[in-house]
């Protein structure tokens, strides 16, 4: 068999919607065959249920403030993860003392369970700071190793560029470090925002934290509700898709 | 302007420069042969501050240095006229537009180094080295990967913005005709580690009959032939 390399333009864009629309459909059947094959709702739902659950969900106001504010605190998240990681990841680029000293937390942090974090921090803060903290220590450590990453591929034929000519580290931070790890800056924004929402959520859901979609979730799981759970689960979805997609947009 | 004397420097044990002496005066051009490997670049980036001897002594004169790499690199982000101003903040539009010029490439100011030619590049190089003002030039094979042609064209704008500027040089090059064209002395480096093995004064630099360039190239290949045989 011989094996090439895809050249397929339309492939590599991610715009092939006839296989994503394929995709979905066998999805949303192999959803409702399993509902049908269960029979009970409120251990698998049907997708026609868990849509006009949605569609309720829709028409309270109610549900608007409280996507409203797990969206906020998941963009304050990712706004501070952004300064912070990349502030953090260009100074250990600069001095590798803070970059030794900063690798073990960022290792602790990139490889403890997510759930082990979440449990912890909710012990010691409030509800409604507990995810917001969470986060942070979870998507910060992304910025912060993408933009190193970023750093450390400047080629040394600029860097000795920069040194011929005596440029000011200004310049240097200006023309040649920011531009240089724009690119990986750019793709850990895309990471951490759909990463930074389901880690809120499930911060949300552990902390209780008061007009969340973790809290809802929490309550509609309580009360068996799973057509409820599924549907903020849904609404999660479009949310981190069209967080993506403004990112992308905005950004790529 | 520029001494060196005794360089020496090795990679990993490895001795690439041993004794080099080697003296660069004002508005001086001056040329280094060498076959590939002998550490030309090495003595360049010595020079520049890019690495430290091991043995040896440089004293400079100068404060302002430029060096054009074999590779033009320049910034892709940045257009042609930024790229020449990156490291002048005192060059004046005016007087970037007129530098530009003088390397033929005043119509290409807003474009990007991807939208314009390898020649056209090496060219913004060589005008962000000029665009510095520096006191040395450092050349190392910039004309490596162009055409017959087109180095002509370089070496004479080169030639043009040096004696507007009038700064000393030193070119680094395994071609004797760039050598012969440009230099008021040219130095012919070999062995390993590799030494100045000789240095030949021209009479009448940049102002050469073709007899007499034929006469230093018959020189040099005549002492090349010497060597390796």
């Amino acid at each position: 068999m011989k094996l090439s390399i895809n050249t397929d333009n339309n492939f590599q864009g991610g715009r092939h919607w006839g296989y994503r629309g394929l995709s979905a459909i066998a999805l949303l059947v192999t959803w409702w065959i399993l509902s049908v094959m269960i029979g009970k709702h409120y251990i698998m739902p049907s997708p026609i249920s868990v849509l006009k659950e949605m569609m309720h969900l829709l028409s309270t106001s109610a549900f608007y403030l409280t996507v409203f504010s797990t969206i906020f605190r998941t963009l304050i998240c990712v706004g501070i993860s952004l300064a912070g990681g990349t502030v953090l990841g260009i100074a250990s680029g600069y001095y590798t003392a803070l970059r030794g000293f900063l690798a073990p937390f960022i290792r602790i942090m990139q490889t403890l369970p997510t759930i082990v974090v979440i449990v912890y921090v909710i012990i010691w803060l409030s509800s409604a700071i507990a995810p917001i903290f969470v986060t942070l220590l979870i998507t910060m450590p992304i910025v912060y190793a993408n933009v190193l990453e970023g750093y450390d591929a400047i080629s040394l034929e600029y860097r000795e560029v920069f040194a011929v000519y005596a440029l000011s580290p200004l310049k240097q931070l200006r023309y040649l470090v920011l531009p240089s790890v724009k690119p990986y800056l750019k793709a850990a924004v895309i990471a951490v925002t759909s990463l930074g929402l389901k880690v809120m959520i499930a911060s949300e859901v552990l902390g209780q934290t008061q007009g969340s979609i973790g809290k809802s979730i929490q309550m509609a799981k309580i009360n068996l509700q799973t057509e409820i759970v599924f549907a903020w689960a849904m609404v999660t979805i479009v949310i981190a898709i069209g967080l993506e997609a403004l990112l992308k947009k905005v950004l790529l | 302007m520029l001494k060196i004397s005794g360089l020496g420097k090795a990679f990993d044990h490895r001795s690439v420069l041993e004794g080099v002496d080697l003296t660069i005066s004002k508005r001086e051009i001056v040329s280094i042969i060498g076959p590939s490997g002998s550490g030309k670049t090495t003595l360049l980036k010595l020079i520049a501050g890019l690495l430290t001897a091991d043995t040896g002594m440089i004293e400079r004169s100068y404060t302002r240095l430029s060096y054009v790499f074999q590779e033009d690199r320049l910034l892709p982000w940045l257009t042609v006229a930024e790229n020449v101003k990156l490291v002048n903040d005192s060059l004046t539009e005016e007087a970037c537009t007129a530098l530009l010029a003088m390397m033929r490439l005043a119509d290409s100011q807003l474009l990007f180094p991807s939208e314009i030619s390898g020649g056209m590049r090496q060219r913004v190089a060589m005008a962000r080295a000029f665009a510095y003002e520096p006191e040395l030039i450092l050349l190392d094979e910039p004309f490596k990967s162009i055409d017959q042609f087109l180095r002509k064209q370089l070496i004479e704008d080169m030639l043009t913005l040096w004696r507007v500027q009038g700064q000393s040089v030193l070119l680094v090059t395994h071609d004797p005709d760039e050598a012969i064209a440009m230099s008021d002395t040219i130095y012919l480096m070999d062995g390993a580690p590799a030494d100045i093995v000789k240095r030949i004064v021209i009479e009448t630099p940049r102002n050469l009959t073709e007899t007499a360039k034929q006469t230093i190239r018959n020189e040099i290949e005549k002492f090349w032939e010497e060597r390796t045989s």
